[in-house]
Protein backbone atom coordinates (compact mmCIF):
# COMPACT_ATOMS: atom_id res chain seq x y z
CA UNK A 1 0.00 0.00 0.00
CA UNK A 2 1.45 3.60 -0.64
CA UNK A 3 2.10 5.62 2.21
CA UNK A 4 0.16 8.51 0.90
CA UNK A 5 -3.18 6.44 0.47
CA UNK A 6 -2.84 5.09 4.10
CA UNK A 7 -3.94 8.73 5.53
CA UNK A 8 -6.92 8.72 2.75
CA UNK A 9 -8.26 5.39 3.78
CA UNK A 10 -7.75 5.70 7.89
CA UNK A 11 -9.46 10.01 6.88
CA UNK A 12 -12.77 8.37 5.00
CA UNK A 13 -12.92 5.51 7.66
CA UNK A 14 -13.77 8.69 10.39
CA UNK A 15 -16.46 11.07 11.38
CA UNK A 16 -15.47 14.09 10.43
CA UNK A 17 -17.21 15.69 13.97
CA UNK A 18 -15.29 12.89 15.50
CA UNK A 19 -11.22 13.95 13.64
CA UNK A 20 -10.35 16.67 16.05
CA UNK A 21 -10.23 13.92 18.88
CA UNK A 22 -8.25 11.90 16.72
CA UNK A 23 -4.66 10.70 16.57
CA UNK A 24 -2.79 8.32 14.08
CA UNK A 25 0.53 7.54 15.03
CA UNK A 26 3.04 5.11 14.70
CA UNK A 27 6.96 4.31 14.56
CA UNK A 28 9.06 2.23 12.46
CA UNK A 29 12.29 0.84 13.86
CA UNK A 30 14.35 -1.68 12.02
CA UNK A 31 18.11 -2.89 12.84
CA UNK A 32 20.81 -4.63 11.63
CA UNK A 33 22.49 -7.09 13.45
CA UNK A 34 24.95 -9.73 13.91
CA UNK A 35 23.83 -12.49 15.25
CA UNK A 36 25.99 -15.58 17.18
CA UNK A 37 23.38 -18.03 18.08
CA UNK A 38 24.59 -21.05 19.84
CA UNK A 39 27.88 -21.21 16.94
CA UNK A 40 25.85 -20.13 14.10
CA UNK A 41 26.65 -16.45 12.97
CA UNK A 42 24.29 -14.30 10.68
CA UNK A 43 23.87 -11.07 9.53
CA UNK A 44 19.85 -9.71 10.05
CA UNK A 45 17.71 -6.94 9.05
CA UNK A 46 14.93 -7.23 11.51
CA UNK A 47 11.82 -4.76 12.38
CA UNK A 48 11.51 -4.53 15.78
CA UNK A 49 7.76 -3.75 16.59
CA UNK A 50 7.12 -1.47 14.00
CA UNK A 51 3.46 -0.39 14.17
CA UNK A 52 0.82 2.18 12.77
CA UNK A 53 -2.36 3.19 14.83
CA UNK A 54 -5.23 4.85 15.39
CA UNK A 55 -6.65 6.27 18.70
CA UNK A 56 -9.16 8.76 19.38
CA UNK A 57 -12.07 9.84 21.85
CA UNK A 58 -15.61 11.09 21.23
CA UNK A 59 -17.71 12.94 24.02
CA UNK A 60 -21.38 10.99 24.60
CA UNK A 61 -22.54 13.39 27.40
CA UNK A 62 -20.63 15.75 29.70
CA UNK A 63 -18.27 14.08 31.90
CA UNK A 64 -18.67 10.63 29.91
CA UNK A 65 -16.65 9.85 26.53
CA UNK A 66 -16.22 6.48 24.33
CA UNK A 67 -12.04 6.25 23.40
CA UNK A 68 -10.84 3.66 21.31
CA UNK A 69 -7.31 2.26 20.03
CA UNK A 70 -6.81 0.57 17.07
CA UNK A 71 -2.85 -0.27 16.31
CA UNK A 72 -1.30 -2.75 14.18
CA UNK A 73 2.39 -4.13 13.41
CA UNK A 74 4.28 -4.06 10.09
CA UNK A 75 7.37 -5.85 9.50
CA UNK A 76 9.57 -3.14 7.47
CA UNK A 77 12.33 -5.55 6.89
CA UNK A 78 10.53 -8.18 4.76
CA UNK A 79 6.73 -7.12 4.79
CA UNK A 80 4.83 -10.36 6.26
CA UNK A 81 4.77 -11.26 9.89
CA UNK A 82 5.01 -14.85 10.63
CA UNK A 83 1.27 -15.69 9.52
CA UNK A 84 2.59 -14.00 6.08
CA UNK A 85 0.00 -11.15 6.51
CA UNK A 86 0.94 -7.46 5.82
CA UNK A 87 -0.41 -6.30 9.42
CA UNK A 88 -0.71 -7.96 12.66
CA UNK A 89 -2.99 -6.81 15.45
CA UNK A 90 -1.24 -4.95 18.89
CA UNK A 91 -3.49 -3.44 21.25
CA UNK A 92 -7.27 -2.89 20.44
CA UNK A 93 -9.37 -1.68 22.78
CA UNK A 94 -12.57 0.57 22.64
CA UNK A 95 -14.25 1.75 26.08
CA UNK A 96 -16.18 4.93 28.29
CA UNK A 97 -14.27 7.08 30.25
CA UNK A 98 -16.29 9.55 32.92
CA UNK A 99 -15.14 11.25 36.23
CA UNK A 100 -15.40 7.68 38.16
CA UNK A 101 -12.76 6.15 35.76
CA UNK A 102 -12.54 4.11 32.51
CA UNK A 103 -13.87 0.54 31.46
CA UNK A 104 -12.18 -0.72 28.29
CA UNK A 105 -12.53 -4.19 26.48
CA UNK A 106 -10.83 -5.79 23.42
CA UNK A 107 -7.45 -7.41 23.18
CA UNK A 108 -4.24 -5.58 24.96
CA UNK A 109 -1.34 -5.72 27.32
CA UNK A 110 -2.87 -6.76 30.97
CA UNK A 111 -2.03 -4.34 34.04
CA UNK A 112 1.17 -6.38 35.19
CA UNK A 113 3.10 -6.19 31.84
CA UNK A 114 1.91 -2.39 31.08
CA UNK A 115 3.18 -2.29 35.04
CA UNK A 116 6.86 -2.73 33.99
CA UNK A 117 6.72 1.62 32.88
CA UNK A 118 10.46 2.00 31.14
CA UNK A 119 12.42 0.21 33.46
CA UNK A 120 13.08 -2.09 30.01
CA UNK A 121 15.48 -0.03 28.12
CA UNK A 122 16.05 -2.78 25.60
CA UNK A 123 12.36 -3.18 24.81
CA UNK A 124 11.11 -4.99 21.46
CA UNK A 125 15.00 -6.09 20.81
CA UNK A 126 16.93 -8.64 21.25
CA UNK A 127 17.54 -7.72 24.74
CA UNK A 128 13.81 -7.69 25.77
CA UNK A 129 13.19 -8.18 29.23
CA UNK A 130 10.90 -10.79 28.26
CA UNK A 131 14.11 -12.97 27.16
CA UNK A 132 14.41 -13.87 31.31
CA UNK A 133 10.59 -12.43 32.66
CA UNK A 134 7.34 -14.42 32.74
CA UNK A 135 3.91 -12.19 32.47
CA UNK A 136 4.68 -10.72 29.25
CA UNK A 137 1.20 -10.68 27.71
CA UNK A 138 -1.18 -9.17 25.34
CA UNK A 139 -4.68 -10.63 26.76
CA UNK A 140 -7.43 -11.77 24.20
CA UNK A 141 -10.81 -11.13 25.76
CA UNK A 142 -9.99 -8.99 28.38
CA UNK A 143 -12.01 -6.41 30.00
CA UNK A 144 -10.44 -3.78 32.30
CA UNK A 145 -11.01 -0.99 35.05
CA UNK A 146 -8.80 1.97 35.10
CA UNK A 147 -9.21 4.43 38.07
CA UNK A 148 -10.03 8.43 37.02
CA UNK A 149 -7.64 10.98 36.58
CA UNK A 150 -8.75 12.54 39.71
CA UNK A 151 -6.70 10.38 41.64
CA UNK A 152 -3.44 12.38 40.86
CA UNK A 153 -0.54 10.21 40.57
CA UNK A 154 -1.93 7.43 41.69
CA UNK A 155 -3.24 4.49 38.76
CA UNK A 156 -5.18 1.62 39.73
CA UNK A 157 -6.17 -0.90 37.07
CA UNK A 158 -7.89 -4.25 37.54
CA UNK A 159 -8.94 -6.58 34.17
CA UNK A 160 -10.82 -9.62 33.83
CA UNK A 161 -9.42 -12.22 31.11
CA UNK A 162 -12.33 -14.83 30.17
CA UNK A 163 -10.61 -17.77 28.72
CA UNK A 164 -14.21 -18.74 26.42
CA UNK A 165 -14.15 -21.93 27.65
CA UNK A 166 -15.98 -24.32 29.84
CA UNK A 167 -14.31 -25.32 32.89
CA UNK A 168 -11.13 -22.74 32.60
CA UNK A 169 -10.08 -20.32 35.41
CA UNK A 170 -10.24 -17.10 33.73
CA UNK A 171 -7.54 -14.78 34.83
CA UNK A 172 -7.25 -11.51 36.51
CA UNK A 173 -4.74 -9.06 36.30
CA UNK A 174 -4.01 -6.10 38.89
CA UNK A 175 -1.77 -3.23 39.27
CA UNK A 176 -1.19 0.01 41.33
CA UNK A 177 1.31 2.35 40.48
CA UNK A 178 2.28 6.17 41.85
CA UNK A 179 4.39 8.64 39.31
CA UNK A 180 6.05 11.28 40.47
CA UNK A 181 7.46 13.82 39.24
CA UNK A 182 11.53 11.98 39.82
CA UNK A 183 10.17 8.62 40.42
CA UNK A 184 7.60 5.87 39.78
CA UNK A 185 6.70 3.15 42.10
CA UNK A 186 4.21 -0.02 40.53
CA UNK A 187 3.06 -3.42 42.02
CA UNK A 188 1.12 -6.10 40.02
CA UNK A 189 -0.20 -9.33 40.33
CA UNK A 190 -1.67 -12.06 37.77
CA UNK A 191 -3.49 -15.01 38.71
CA UNK A 192 -4.62 -17.47 36.15
CA UNK A 193 -3.43 -15.29 33.38
CA UNK A 194 -0.57 -17.75 31.80
CA UNK A 195 -2.40 -20.04 32.87
CA UNK A 196 -4.33 -21.92 35.05
CA UNK A 197 -2.55 -21.99 38.65
CA UNK A 198 0.13 -19.94 37.53
CA UNK A 199 0.49 -16.69 39.36
CA UNK A 200 2.79 -13.80 39.35
CA UNK A 201 3.45 -11.16 41.60
CA UNK A 202 6.04 -8.07 39.93
CA UNK A 203 7.57 -4.99 42.10
CA UNK A 204 9.11 -2.06 39.62
CA UNK A 205 10.89 0.85 40.16
CA UNK A 206 12.07 3.90 38.41
CA UNK A 207 14.06 7.12 39.64
CA UNK A 208 15.87 9.91 37.53
CA UNK A 209 18.37 11.82 38.96
CA UNK A 210 19.45 14.51 36.92
CA UNK A 211 20.97 12.54 33.87
CA UNK A 212 20.61 9.40 35.56
CA UNK A 213 17.46 7.07 35.15
CA UNK A 214 17.68 3.73 37.25
CA UNK A 215 15.45 1.19 37.06
CA UNK A 216 14.39 -2.27 39.05
CA UNK A 217 11.91 -4.92 38.89
CA UNK A 218 11.84 -7.90 40.49
CA UNK A 219 9.06 -10.68 39.46
CA UNK A 220 7.57 -14.10 41.44
CA UNK A 221 6.42 -16.65 40.12
CA UNK A 222 4.16 -19.54 41.62
CA UNK A 223 3.35 -22.13 39.45
CA UNK A 224 1.28 -24.40 41.45
CA UNK A 225 3.95 -25.86 44.05
CA UNK A 226 7.14 -24.57 42.42
CA UNK A 227 8.16 -20.95 43.28
CA UNK A 228 10.63 -19.32 41.07
CA UNK A 229 11.79 -15.38 40.92
CA UNK A 230 13.95 -13.00 38.72
CA UNK A 231 15.18 -9.55 38.40
CA UNK A 232 16.04 -6.93 35.95
CA UNK A 233 18.18 -3.80 37.16
CA UNK A 234 18.48 -1.13 34.25
CA UNK A 235 20.41 2.31 34.16
CA UNK A 236 20.55 5.26 31.39
CA UNK A 237 22.70 7.73 31.45
CA UNK A 238 21.91 10.78 29.61
CA UNK A 239 25.29 12.83 28.63
CA UNK A 240 23.39 15.52 26.60
CA UNK A 241 20.36 15.90 24.71
CA UNK A 242 21.22 13.77 21.96
CA UNK A 243 23.49 10.98 23.48
CA UNK A 244 22.69 8.62 26.18
CA UNK A 245 24.55 5.39 27.48
CA UNK A 246 22.30 2.15 28.45
CA UNK A 247 22.96 -0.87 30.36
CA UNK A 248 20.77 -3.14 31.50
CA UNK A 249 20.94 -6.68 33.67
CA UNK A 250 18.23 -9.58 34.12
CA UNK A 251 18.64 -13.04 35.86
CA UNK A 252 15.56 -15.27 36.39
CA UNK A 253 14.76 -18.74 36.42
CA UNK A 254 11.14 -17.66 36.07
CA UNK A 255 11.06 -17.72 32.45
CA UNK A 256 12.39 -21.60 31.64
CA UNK A 257 11.22 -23.15 35.01
CA UNK A 258 12.55 -25.95 37.15
CA UNK A 259 15.45 -23.91 39.06
CA UNK A 260 17.11 -23.38 36.03
CA UNK A 261 18.54 -20.16 35.13
CA UNK A 262 18.43 -17.54 32.39
CA UNK A 263 20.05 -14.26 32.09
CA UNK A 264 20.29 -11.14 29.46
CA UNK A 265 22.93 -8.21 29.60
CA UNK A 266 22.79 -5.73 27.20
CA UNK A 267 24.83 -2.59 26.57
CA UNK A 268 24.06 0.76 24.56
CA UNK A 269 24.65 3.99 23.06
CA UNK A 270 21.03 6.51 21.59
CA UNK A 271 21.75 9.32 19.41
CA UNK A 272 18.98 11.20 18.95
CA UNK A 273 19.25 13.11 15.74
CA UNK A 274 15.52 15.03 16.74
CA UNK A 275 12.69 14.56 18.63
CA UNK A 276 11.20 12.00 16.91
CA UNK A 277 14.48 9.94 15.68
CA UNK A 278 17.34 8.02 17.12
CA UNK A 279 20.14 6.12 16.01
CA UNK A 280 20.86 3.22 18.43
CA UNK A 281 23.60 0.47 18.92
CA UNK A 282 23.69 -2.48 21.35
CA UNK A 283 25.60 -5.12 22.70
CA UNK A 284 22.86 -8.15 23.85
CA UNK A 285 24.33 -11.76 25.25
CA UNK A 286 21.36 -14.05 26.21
CA UNK A 287 22.66 -17.22 28.43
CA UNK A 288 20.64 -20.25 29.55
CA UNK A 289 21.44 -22.65 32.60
CA UNK A 290 24.50 -24.69 31.87
CA UNK A 291 22.78 -27.92 32.47
CA UNK A 292 20.56 -27.08 29.46
CA UNK A 293 21.72 -27.46 25.81
CA UNK A 294 23.76 -24.79 25.09
CA UNK A 295 22.04 -25.01 21.85
CA UNK A 296 19.14 -23.92 23.33
CA UNK A 297 20.41 -19.98 24.27
CA UNK A 298 24.13 -18.89 24.28
CA UNK A 299 23.72 -15.88 21.78
CA UNK A 300 25.37 -12.84 21.20
CA UNK A 301 24.12 -10.13 19.11
CA UNK A 302 25.30 -6.66 18.12
CA UNK A 303 23.63 -4.09 15.64
CA UNK A 304 22.51 -0.61 14.92
CA UNK A 305 19.14 0.71 14.24
CA UNK A 306 17.02 3.53 13.59
CA UNK A 307 13.58 4.47 15.38
CA UNK A 308 11.67 6.84 13.65
CA UNK A 309 8.25 7.89 15.59
CA UNK A 310 5.23 9.46 13.62
CA UNK B 1 2.46 -10.55 50.07
CA UNK B 2 5.51 -9.29 51.87
CA UNK B 3 6.01 -7.69 48.51
CA UNK B 4 2.69 -6.33 47.92
CA UNK B 5 2.91 -5.19 51.98
CA UNK B 6 6.37 -3.28 51.38
CA UNK B 7 5.14 -1.61 48.30
CA UNK B 8 1.60 -0.23 49.27
CA UNK B 9 4.26 1.18 52.20
CA UNK B 10 6.72 2.98 49.75
CA UNK B 11 3.64 3.83 47.84
CA UNK B 12 2.69 5.84 50.96
CA UNK B 13 5.61 7.57 51.34
CA UNK B 14 5.71 8.31 47.54
CA UNK B 15 2.21 10.31 48.36
CA UNK B 16 4.44 12.87 49.81
CA UNK B 17 6.21 13.55 47.10
CA UNK B 18 5.12 16.05 44.14
CA UNK B 19 3.29 14.32 41.53
CA UNK B 20 3.68 16.42 37.87
CA UNK B 21 2.30 15.88 34.88
CA UNK B 22 4.66 14.49 32.24
CA UNK B 23 5.67 16.16 28.95
CA UNK B 24 3.91 15.59 25.85
CA UNK B 25 5.70 12.34 24.68
CA UNK B 26 5.46 11.12 21.08
CA UNK B 27 1.71 9.59 20.71
CA UNK B 28 3.27 6.30 19.85
CA UNK B 29 4.65 6.08 23.21
CA UNK B 30 1.80 7.15 24.84
CA UNK B 31 -0.32 4.33 23.26
CA UNK B 32 2.11 1.83 24.14
CA UNK B 33 1.49 3.20 27.69
CA UNK B 34 -2.19 2.47 27.57
CA UNK B 35 -2.24 5.22 29.92
CA UNK B 36 -5.97 6.28 29.52
CA UNK B 37 -5.33 9.49 31.60
CA UNK B 38 -2.98 10.69 29.61
CA UNK B 39 -3.05 14.34 29.96
CA UNK B 40 -5.34 15.28 27.01
CA UNK B 41 -3.56 19.16 26.07
CA UNK B 42 -0.99 17.14 24.09
CA UNK B 43 -1.34 18.81 20.22
CA UNK B 44 -0.40 15.68 17.93
CA UNK B 45 -2.30 17.63 14.82
CA UNK B 46 0.99 19.28 13.25
CA UNK B 47 3.04 15.79 13.40
CA UNK B 48 3.78 12.99 10.96
CA UNK B 49 1.02 11.30 9.70
CA UNK B 50 -1.65 12.70 11.64
CA UNK B 51 -0.78 15.83 10.11
CA UNK B 52 -1.52 14.80 6.71
CA UNK B 53 -4.60 13.68 8.04
CA UNK B 54 -5.78 16.31 9.88
CA UNK B 55 -4.81 18.55 6.65
CA UNK B 56 -6.47 16.29 4.27
CA UNK B 57 -9.91 16.70 6.44
CA UNK B 58 -9.30 20.57 6.34
CA UNK B 59 -9.63 20.44 2.53
CA UNK B 60 -5.52 21.17 1.94
CA UNK B 61 -2.64 19.24 1.01
CA UNK B 62 0.18 19.34 3.50
CA UNK B 63 2.25 20.93 0.68
CA UNK B 64 -0.55 23.16 0.41
CA UNK B 65 -0.51 24.14 3.97
CA UNK B 66 3.58 24.42 4.26
CA UNK B 67 3.25 27.09 1.71
CA UNK B 68 0.65 29.19 3.18
CA UNK B 69 2.54 29.04 6.37
CA UNK B 70 4.58 31.59 4.78
CA UNK B 71 4.17 35.23 4.87
CA UNK B 72 0.93 36.70 2.71
CA UNK B 73 2.65 40.15 4.12
CA UNK B 74 6.02 41.38 3.39
CA UNK B 75 7.33 42.52 6.86
CA UNK B 76 9.67 39.56 6.69
CA UNK B 77 8.36 37.57 9.13
CA UNK B 78 6.05 34.31 8.26
CA UNK B 79 3.47 33.38 10.88
CA UNK B 80 2.27 29.65 11.29
CA UNK B 81 -1.37 29.20 13.36
CA UNK B 82 -1.93 26.91 16.21
CA UNK B 83 -2.96 26.25 19.57
CA UNK B 84 -2.41 25.09 22.99
CA UNK B 85 -4.67 23.97 25.91
CA UNK B 86 -5.32 22.88 29.55
CA UNK B 87 -8.40 21.98 31.73
CA UNK B 88 -8.92 24.21 34.83
CA UNK B 89 -11.34 23.44 37.84
CA UNK B 90 -11.39 26.56 40.19
CA UNK B 91 -10.23 29.83 39.69
CA UNK B 92 -6.92 29.91 41.56
CA UNK B 93 -6.05 27.61 38.61
CA UNK B 94 -7.06 29.71 36.00
CA UNK B 95 -4.56 32.07 36.38
CA UNK B 96 -2.04 29.59 36.83
CA UNK B 97 -2.61 27.51 33.88
CA UNK B 98 -2.91 30.68 31.72
CA UNK B 99 0.67 31.52 32.83
CA UNK B 100 1.79 27.98 32.09
CA UNK B 101 -0.03 27.84 28.30
CA UNK B 102 1.85 31.74 27.80
CA UNK B 103 5.05 30.07 28.62
CA UNK B 104 4.50 26.95 26.64
CA UNK B 105 3.77 29.38 23.44
CA UNK B 106 7.20 30.74 24.08
CA UNK B 107 9.06 27.69 23.81
CA UNK B 108 7.16 27.00 21.00
CA UNK B 109 8.15 30.12 19.47
CA UNK B 110 11.30 31.38 20.31
CA UNK B 111 10.76 34.73 18.39
CA UNK B 112 7.59 35.58 20.29
CA UNK B 113 4.07 34.99 19.43
CA UNK B 114 0.42 36.49 18.64
CA UNK B 115 -2.04 35.47 20.93
CA UNK B 116 -5.09 34.92 17.92
CA UNK B 117 -7.67 34.30 20.21
CA UNK B 118 -8.69 32.90 23.90
CA UNK B 119 -11.36 30.53 24.08
CA UNK B 120 -13.03 28.90 27.36
CA UNK B 121 -15.17 25.98 26.59
CA UNK B 122 -16.75 23.69 29.55
CA UNK B 123 -15.00 20.50 30.49
CA UNK B 124 -17.28 18.55 33.23
CA UNK B 125 -17.01 21.18 36.38
CA UNK B 126 -14.28 23.14 34.78
CA UNK B 127 -13.07 24.56 31.98
CA UNK B 128 -10.70 24.05 28.97
CA UNK B 129 -8.75 26.85 28.25
CA UNK B 130 -7.46 26.92 24.90
CA UNK B 131 -5.06 29.71 23.52
CA UNK B 132 -4.68 30.05 20.08
CA UNK B 133 -1.75 32.03 18.45
CA UNK B 134 0.69 33.04 15.58
CA UNK B 135 4.50 32.35 16.16
CA UNK B 136 6.56 35.36 15.01
CA UNK B 137 9.65 34.08 13.57
CA UNK B 138 12.11 36.06 10.87
CA UNK B 139 11.70 34.56 7.44
CA UNK B 140 14.60 31.90 6.38
CA UNK B 141 16.80 33.32 4.01
CA UNK B 142 15.89 31.10 1.25
CA UNK B 143 12.16 32.19 1.55
CA UNK B 144 13.02 35.35 1.71
CA UNK B 145 14.41 35.24 -1.59
CA UNK B 146 12.00 32.81 -3.30
CA UNK B 147 9.48 35.90 -2.28
CA UNK B 148 11.35 38.48 -3.96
Amino acid sequence: MKKALLPVLIATALPLTALADVTVYGKANVSLQNADEAGDTKIELLSNASRIGVKGEESITDGLKAIYLFEYQTEVDDGNTSSNQTFSQRNIYVGLQGSAGTIMAGNFDTPLKVAQEKVDLFNDLEGDMAAVVSGEIRAKNIVQYVTPKSFGGFAAAVAYITKEEDGVDDGISASLGYTAETFYLGVAVDQDVIGEDVDVARAVARVNIGPIQLGALYEFVDVGEEDSDGFLASAMWSISDAWALKAQYGESDAKLGAGLDNETMSVGVDYKLSKSTTLYSYYTTVENDPELSPSLRDDDYVGIGIDHKF
Amino acid sequence: MKIVIGMALLLGLGSAGSFAEPACEPAVDVAESLNVNARSDCNYEKTGLNRVVHQMFKGKSAQDDSKSSLPADDSGVYREASSEKLVVQNARELSEARFQLLLRLGQNCPGGFDLTKEQYLPAGKGLELKLMYECIQALPDSVADDQE
